[in-house]
């Protein structure tokens, strides 16, 4: 009986989780570039319940009654890295990558990849996210110097037909080595980034998050539904234990 | 719960994105006002605990914190040109700005050409509505001749008159218009972002028209209701949180 009490507790911890995953998707549906987060949940390792001391059946050391599982726990989170809908801005410094591809960004803490191409071209002429962290060409850094440029899908950038730079757009054989760092970067827990032969660069458009709010909102009702049930049998399983004790009370 | 700080922080942001909206549509027909638009970014992400021990990192159990502004990024692209046939309204076609300077000796950069006298002994200097002294080519006022009606002006903005008298409007370019500082009434600052003021290079000057404000109307009105409904999500998103608060907290 106590044992259930703390599997359903596990029940209710685990959608906590799950809400804190889908809010954050919900409040990030307007995020350029943002990439959905589903977390993924496991049952615990199953054990095998034994019946001991039972005179009615005259066994010492137990007699297996079936397996039994402590309830649910996270295992992992999978980030859906699909293409979100794009959206014309007309602004030269908005670029999105269509297909597989990453914007590679040079941070004080390292390389790190983006797709978010809300960009802009600082006092120097450098090519810059909003934060300010310097765009990455196949030669470093790149000096566009003005705001009228013009971008190739190929990730080509020429000024008045010279060429300036090439974007470098990168990828990984599995993305699930992506780990999210916030202010739309990515960074890579381990795996080698590999050039992104098939991603097609845009100019004056930019890529709109991928979470689905209907999903979402859907999610969240089942999670708030799955929640209260697990409490239910939390609060059923304390009323019955409180009978139990009851039991022994003198003068009740 | 985290999901609790998330759904505020995304209320947060987007109140900031339909603040700004309300700033765009205010200025619909302020003469030279430029668009601004709000740019998103996930907030930090946080490891989620596992209690089957093994490493989250590894397993990308990371959850996000919300979503936070990225920038503020102003649309310098032309507005549409109002003919007025005043002598003394400009407008700027292509990438400049007219230089001022304050009473006080501060330099200012606008699009907004809606100039005036200001009778001043025996100068007649160009000044913007509000008083500020509208530069020339080499950096001084410009003092008009007492008769307006016949001042007329070539396409790069030297203006001129038939007795001879010749003076040029300064106009100046920014590597990242966008770094520039909103200062009010139409005027910019420049800032370490902007980079220095050059003489500009791709512009035209129109004498006898003022620049409309490029703010779209049917641009702001839909993203207005896109910002009410992640609005509204988020705040969603916030309920229901405090509703599994309050069922954790009726458990006994």
């Amino acid at each position: 009986m106590v044992r259930g009490l703390y599997t359903a507790a596990t029940g209710m911890m685990v959608q906590r989780n799950k809400m804190d995953v889908l809010t954050n998707n919900l409040v990030n549906a307007e995020t350029t570039g943002f990439k959905k987060d589903t977390l993924v949940t496991t049952t615990f390792n199953e054990e095998i319940v034994k019946r001991i001391n039972d005179p009615s059946v005259n066994v010492y050391g137990g007699v297996d009654v079936g397996p039994y599982s402590y309830g649910t726990h996270v295992d992992e989170v999978v980030t859906d890295f699909s293409d979100g809908m794009f959206e014309d801005t007309g602004v030269s410094t908005d670029l999105a990558i269509s297909g597989d591809g990453f914007f590679v960004i040079e941070t004080d803490e390292g390389i790190r990849y983006t797709r978010s191409g809300n960009f802009s071209i600082d006092g120097n002429g450098y090519l810059v996210t909003a934060d300010g962290h310097y765009v990455l060409g196949t030669g470093g850094r790149i000096n566009i110097g003005t705001t009228e440029f013009n971008v190739l899908t190929n990730g080509v950038i020429n000024v008045d037909g010279r060429y300036v730079g090439r974007l470098r757009i990168e990828t990984f054989e599995d993305k699930g080595v992506l780990r999210k760092e916030g202010n739309n970067l990515y960074y890579a827990y381990g795996g080698a980034a590999i050039p992104a032969n098939d991603a097609i660069v845009r100019q004056g458009v930019q890529e709109l998050s991928n979470v689905n709010v209907i999903s979402e909102i859907t999610d969240m009702i089942t999670v708030y539904r799955k929640y209260e049930a697990s409490q239910k049998i939390v609060s059923i399983t304390d009323e019955s234990l409180g009978l139990a004790t009851k039991l022994g009370s003198i003068g009740g | 719960m985290q999901a609790i700080h998330t759904a505020a922080l995304g209320m947060k942001t987007q109140q900031t994105r339909i603040d700004n909206i309300a700033n765009n549509i205010a200025n619909i027909n302020t003469t030279g006002f430029k668009s601004s638009a709000v740019n998103f970014k996930d907030a930090l992400y946080t490891l989620i605990d596992n209690p089957d021990g093994t490493d989250s990192e590894a397993a990308n159990l990371l959850r996000g914190s919300g979503v936070l502004t990225a920038s503020i990024s102003t649309d310098f692209r032309d507005g549409s040109l109002g003919f007025t046939g005043q002598k003394l309204d400009f407008a700027i076609r292509g990438n400049g700005f007219f230089m001022l300077v304050s009473p006080n000796g501060e330099r200012y950069y606008t699009r907004n050409g809606n100039f005036a006298i200001s009778h001043e002994g025996q100068y007649n200097y160009l000044v913007t509505s509000d008083g500020y002294y509208v530069l020339n080519r080499n950096g001084e006022r410009i003092n008009l001749p007492g008769d307006i009606s016949s001042i007329n002006m070539t396409e790069d903005g030297v203006l001129y008159n038939e007795n001879g008298w010749t003076s040029s409007l300064r106009i100046v370019s920014f590597t990242n218009p966008d770094g520039l500082m909103s200062a009010g009434g139409s005027r910019y600052q420049v800032t370490e972002v902007s980079g220095e003021a050059t003489p500009a290079e791709e512009y035209s000057v129109m004498q006898g028209a003022l620049e409309n404000s490029n703010v779209d109307l049917a641009n702001e009105l839909t993203l207005l209701m896109r910002t009410q409904r992640a609005y509204s999500f988020a705040s969603n998103a916030l309920r229901t949180a405090d509703s599994m608060e309050g069922l954790a907290n009726n458990i006994h």
